[in-house]
């Protein structure tokens, strides 16, 4: 039954996939969700969370500090990011969107003097074949996808339930009744920058043992968490979940019988005739954020 | 400035640089052909951008478009450069129709969603297709398909080139200049400033941004079919992302005034890039630096933060 195991692997891929996109793009749906603005550097941060994971590696500290640093990192570099350009915008969407695309192509080359062109590889601290459902699979993968979709559930949960969450909405509601109610704007702000960026870092050290370790990984990454927060809604955690996994099994299962790139093209395409469709972004059609 | 101050300020850098073509040594009448040609893409940036207030990030597309139309047209079909510098156009106007009805259906970020997906689209089937695209590797073409050919009994390479480059050029700066006075220029401002209240008196603002789209799109393959047909070369590089934002630095490096801005903001762009690769990373960090620090100086240009404001807001 060669067939069967074939798509059962392309079903746990796919999922894995999903949920480690769905990581990826939630950060990006946090950002937009609070202030509005779509930030072109966050595949950036996800490609710094692998680098991070790699250099710690190769400085034979082991993969299990490379999942507590990278996320913490990266956290760092966003906040830092926030603080020192995007603020002085007052997050003003054109400006920052702007800068947030230089940031991505000063990161990327940062990443490329240190990676240098050709791309790095760490192997996976374990990797013990798992029976599943009769056939085996990859122990490290199955790891990422339920890391991945552990920590999307929490930030949902977070987001959903505790005060943290209820001051993120809130600004996100309406920022001036915010400040006036003698709450931080910009903290809370700056929280869901650390937020997002913990988000992609963890995503990055979470990949970097299956994945290519390239400077230009950061953008394929945007392009995926762009088709997953077009199709599961601006700004909506669940949406970006539900979409992502879509995405994740949507690519496995046609990367069956299409080449990856073109599994990618065709999964370009639906988001594209999507959004065409509901006319996103207009008013008096579909979601307005 | 009146009509006539500015119309004398449009065409003055286009006949400085027709002036002073017999003393340029021969880097510098390489380099500025280049750059000649890419103000053509910056012009066909700036009807969308500047004039449409659309902040499309996908416009590489349709510069590889032309590049393709025209580069696969001479290897596959006929090494004849007229009918392929056609070929190019044509193709670029096709993707921009397809992209524009897509994307400038949608409002403020979705379109630089969408254009930026649709152009990675495109970047990915090239690379797919690699045996017929070479990928990004890229093709040379043969010198016979290029533009530069037919001339060669009579003039050098280079100056052909720069030639052709400038000639492309007038006709480019001429035809934004004469949109920018027509009611059709005035028609697109209105657009990017109220175009809620455009609808109201009746316009259809949805043809329109499409019109504008596809203009743009027309200039754009024009530059991209004769980076193929003057420099004998085709390649996915073209169609990525870098090509796509470029365009976005040099219209608000270039300044307000749309029927010289593009160029002046493309020259001086491509000049401090030129300089500064010895000393950085070379050209994508000068990029990516000249975006922060647009987007610093953005706040204190009242049209370039009125600009941003309109092509990257909700409507809600």
């Amino acid at each position: 039954m060669i067939q069967l195991e074939y798509l059962g692997l392309a079903i746990l891929d796919g999922l894995v996939n999903g949920f480690s996109i769905a990581l990826i793009a939630s950060g990006l749906t946090i950002v937009f969700g609070i202030i509005n603005i779509v930030n072109l550097a966050h595949g950036e941060l996800y490609m710094l969370g692998a680098l991070v994971s790699w250099v710690l590696v190769s400085a034979g500290l082991g993969y299990g500090s490379a999942l507590i640093v990278a996320p913490l990192v990266v956290s760092g570099m966003a906040v830092l990011l926030n603080m020192l350009i995007l603020q002085r915008f007052g997050h003003e969407p054109g400006p920052t969107m702007l800068a947030t695309f230089g940031i991505l192509l000063i990161i990327q080359q940062a990443g490329l003097a240190i990676l240098g062109p050709a791309p790095r590889a760490i192997s996976p601290p374990f990797n013990p074949p798992v029976e599943v459902g009769g056939f085996s699979y990859s122990g490290f993968k199955l790891f990422i996808g339920l890391a991945s979709l552990a920590t999307c559930l929490l930030v949902s949960v977070i987001f959903d339930k505790s005060r943290l969450g209820t001051l993120l909405r809130a600004v996100q509601e309406n920022r001036l009744m915010v400040g006036s109610l003698g709450i931080d704007a910009g903290r809370v702000i700056m929280i869901g920058f650390a937020l997002a960026g913990g988000l992609a870092g963890l995503a990055g050290a979470l990949n970097s043992p299956v994945r290519q370790i390239h400077f230009l990984m950061g953008f394929d990454a945007l392009v995926a968490s762009f088709v997953v927060v077009v199709l599961g809604g601006m700004g909506s955690l669940r949406g970006t979940l539900t979409a992502a996994v879509a995405l994740g099994l949507l690519e496995s299962l046609t990367a069956l019988f299409l080449a990856p790139t073109a599994s990618r093209v065709v999964s370009m395409l639906i988001a594209l005739s999507y959004v065409a469709v509901r006319r996103l972004g207009q008013a008096g059609g579909g979601s307005r954020s | 400035m009146n009509g006539l101050a500015r119309t004398i300020v449009t065409f003055s850098i286009p006949a400085v640089l027709a002036c002073i073509y017999p003393i340029l040594p021969e880097y510098a009448k390489f380099f500025l052909a280049r750059v000649m040609i890419l103000s053509v893409y910056a012009y066909g940036y700036a009807i969308c951008f500047q004039m449409l207030g659309m902040l499309s990030l996908g416009h590489a597309a349709l510069f590889a478009a032309g590049m393709y139309g025209a580069g696969l047209y001479t290897i596959y079909a006929s090494p004849s450069p007229l009918s392929a510098l056609l070929m190019g156009v044509a193709a670029a106007l096709a993707f921009s129709l397809a992209m524009g009805l897509l994307s400038t259906r949608v409002g403020g970020p979705f379109l630089t969603i969408t254009t930026l997906l649709a152009a990675q689209a495109l970047y990915l089937v090239a690379l797919h297709f690699n045996e017929i695209t070479g990928g990004e590797q890229g093709i040379v073409l043969g010198r016979e398909a290029t533009l530069v050919w037919p001339l060669s009994p009579w003039l050098g390479e280079s100056d052909s080139r720069y030639l052709f480059s400038l000639v492309t050029l007038v006709i480019a700066v001429t035809g934004v200049w004469a949109l920018s006075r027509s009611r059709l220029g005035k028609l697109f401002i209105a657009v990017r400033d109220d175009e809620e209240k455009l609808e109201s008196l009746g316009y259809n603002t949805a043809t329109l941004k499409l019109l504008g789209f596809a203009l743009s799109g027309v200039y754009s393959g024009t530059a991209g079919a004769l980076q193929a047909l003057l420099y004998s070369y085709v390649g996915a590089g073209y169609a990525g992302i870098l090509n796509s934002v470029e365009p976005v630095l040099w219209v608000l490096v270039g300044g307000p005034l749309i029927q010289v801005g593009p160029l002046l903001g493309c020259m001086l762009v491509n000049i401090i890039a030129d300089l500064a690769r010895g000393m950085l990373r070379g050209h994508v960090l000068i990029v990516g630096l000249g975006l922060v620090l647009i987007a610093f100086a953005a706040g204190r240009l009242s049209w370039a933060y009125r600009l941003l404001r309109r092509s990257t807001g909700l409507v809600s």
